[in-house]
């Protein structure tokens, strides 16, 4: 007990070293998510993945995409750390490039979907009536679409005529927007309930100021939380298109293409299926995480003492 | 029927705000709840005017309408006028509409758990107010903010308009919301049952600051509340609203000394008297009517003990009596005042 306390007073030490209000919601917010042991580990395993992703050419000790036959399927050694696929491509660097083709598809899909999703949500719950029935309507008819096989088409008709990255990212994030809007819309018609918004109202403030500055800031956590979930399973399907050889193209390393290419050699170089789909699996689990630890300390009810 | 004043006493000066045959109605899937009905008054500039009456009876939904803040659908506003200034704000676009709220008309809320936005810091959601209407710099309207929280005492306001709702007591949440809702200096507030979720004492002092506030800008109030006693030492006009309709509008004097609705006659009779054993309290029999089936007649002829043939079948008209009183009864004249003190709070 003494040392949960002495901890919890150097963590209120440090934020407020780095200028955080302790009283504002962020900072309070910040301190309950901070007592998350698995997802304080988790968010600094994806910042570390991150930083890797944007300074690749940086981390990464070889070429990813240049042939060396000499080297072909060399094992894990200290030389190649992660060991060499059957080209004698340095696998470690494959997987640091790949990270940027990977994270981005998750990052930036998370981005379109929010993109529509956020606008949509606060408009329905604000509204309500028949504005609201319209853009239920569309999310219905948006999540009946299987976007798995939606993707596998498209790609099919326009995947060698449009960069299939783009492609995947902005299918993705369309067809997303309807978690986070309806998300939003549930949280929206609880908050629109409280009496600081009929004061907004009183006050004169414009029905897109009430959205956008009363309601959001209070309705914005379960978009955060659906976020980081979201962004997980965009990189699952993109891996998993990739894995099917619809995704990206060889030779440009993907996390999924990696897997894929490596399903041929499991007997004589397992490391080939092992490094990247540990990846694929840390990365999914700590995005989980997060959005489970981001939950719980945006939660009130969780506060403890 | 709506009674023009300006026609009964032509003397007196256009009045701030004139309420006249207002109808605001809820169209629900059960049916139509009639929640004001046809509500006619008029507040002059300074004027304190109390609005009571049980929980239900549209004391809220008037003062509401007045700002046309009827949530909609399901709530419309079907008919009469809200004149202020000679304006009828119900014909005013929304967007002008926009403009009167908080700058001529302010609401002081009641302090519930989130009547103040808990994302904010409280002396930012006031700049933010005084924004909304004020061409300044954020600057400016930090400092209006600190200057409205001095006005409503709060001790330290630098320092506390760094803060957040939830580090304020709830006298002192009930102060920032009453800042909130002056700092655009309005003409015209209306507080909405503003010390009901108070203690005695917080209560007191709340009543004596909107009280002090009012007359020192020569405000004029409109106190929505179910308390006669609170509004008994705070206001000049009392309107007693039942089942969406006013039935008696009077001074105060008038009011304590001689109220004419009997409905008016037996709230005062159960006014809480410490000197009274429980048996002496007199409650008023029965429950307000069902919202989607109000009786015909009286609304009140159920609960009366005064109720004649007529009351079942007539719905009785505003009558004017005594220069500017008013009330709807058939059968006020007969009635003798008890001898009843005129209740203060202060």
């Amino acid at each position: 007990m003494a040392v949960d306390v002495l901890e919890l007073q150097q963590k209120k030490h440090w934020l407020e070293r780095l200028g955080v209000d302790l009283d504002s919601i962020t900072g309070r917010v910040l301190l309950r998510f901070l007592r998350n042991r698995v997802a304080v580990v988790s968010a600094c395993v994806l910042l570390v993945f991150y930083l890797i992703a944007i300074f690749a050419p940086w981390i990464a000790p070889y070429d990813p995409i240049q042939p060396h036959f000499r080297n072909r399927l060399e094992p894990p050694s200290a030389k190649f750390w992660f060991g060499t696929d059957p080209m004698g491509r340095d696998l470690f660097s494959r997987i640091v490039y790949g990270s940027r083709v990977s994270l981005t598809i998750g990052l930036v899909s998370t981005l379109v979907s929010f993109l529509f999703g956020i606008p949509m949500g606060l408009i329905s719950g604000y509204f309500g009536g028949w504005i609201d029935e319209i853009i239920q309507r569309a999310v219905e008819f948006t999540s009946a679409i299987p976007s798995f096989f939606l993707i596998l088409t498209l790609v099919a008709i326009w995947g060698n005529v449009v960069d299939r990255l783009w492609l995947i990212v902005f299918v993705t994030g369309i067809v997303g927007w309807v978690g986070p809007a309806r998300m939003l819309r549930g949280q929206v018609l609880a908050v629109r309930e409280f009496e600081f918004i009929e004061s907004a109202r009183a006050i004169g403030c414009s029905h897109r100021r009430i959205m956008f500055h009363h309601i959001f800031p209070n309705a914005a956590y379960v978009i955060i939380v659906q976020a980081t979930l979201g962004t997980a399973g965009a990189i699952l399907m993109a891996t998993g298109l990739s894995f099917l050889g619809l995704g990206i193209q060889p030779p440009s390393p993907e996390w999924g293409a990696l897997l894929n290419a490596g399903r041929n050699y499991m007997q004589e170089a397992p490391w080939l299926t092992i490094f990247p789909g540990l990846l694929i699996f840390i990365t999914v689990l700590a995005f989980n995480f997060l959005g489970d630890g981001l939950r719980d300390a945006f939660d009130p009810r969780s506060e403890q003492g | 029927m709506p009674v023009d004043k300006r026609k009964l006493k032509g003397k007196e000066p256009l009045p701030l705000l004139e309420v006249r045959g207002v109808q605001t109605y809820y169209y629900t899937d059960f049916g139509v709840v009639k929640a004001v009905d046809g509500v006619s008054f008029s507040v002059r500039r300074g004027e304190k005017v109390a609005i009571i009456g049980e929980s239900g009876a549209g004391k809220s939904q008037t003062g509401m309408s007045i700002l046309r803040l009827i949530p909609s659908p399901p709530g419309r506003i079907v008919g009469g006028e809200i004149i202020y200034e000679g304006v009828d704000l119900l014909k005013l676009p929304e967007e002008e509409m926009r403009e009167y709220r908080g700058v001529h008309i302010g609401v002081i809320f009641q302090e519930a758990a989130q009547a103040l936005n808990p994302v904010y810091k409280v002396g930012t959601q006031i700049a933010d107010a005084y924004r909304v209407h004020h061409d300044c710099t954020k600057e400016e309207a930090w400092e209006k903010a600190v200057e409205m929280l001095r006005k409503v005492q709060i001790s330290n306001p630098e320092q506390r308009a760094q803060e957040y709702p939830h580090q304020f007591s709830g006298g002192m949440r009930q102060r920032a919301i009453i800042a909130l809702a002056m700092v655009n200096s309005p003409n015209l507030l209306i507080a909405d049952e503003p010390t009901t979720a108070l203690d005695v004492t917080t209560e007191a002092k709340i009543i004596k600051l909107i009280n002090d506030l009012a007359v020192k800008e020569d405000k004029a109030l409109i106190f929505i509340t179910h308390d006669l006693a609170v509004a008994a030492g705070l206001c000049d006009r009392f309107l007693i609203m039942y089942a969406g309709k006013i039935v008696e509008n009077s001074s105060a004097m008038q009011l304590f000394s001689d109220p004419k609705h009997p409905y008016a006659q037996q709230l005062l009779e159960a006014l809480i008297d410490v000197s009274k054993s429980e048996d002496e309290i007199m409650a008023i029999p029965g429950l307000p009517p069902d919202p989607y089936n109000r009786p015909k007649g009286c609304s009140f002829h159920p609960r009366c003990r005064k109720v004649k043939a007529i009351c079942q079948e007539v719905e009785p008209e505003m009558i004017t009596i005594e220069g500017d009183r008013q009330v709807a009864c058939h059968y006020y004249t007969d009635y003798q005042a008890p001898k009843l003190k005129v209740v203060s709070s202060s």
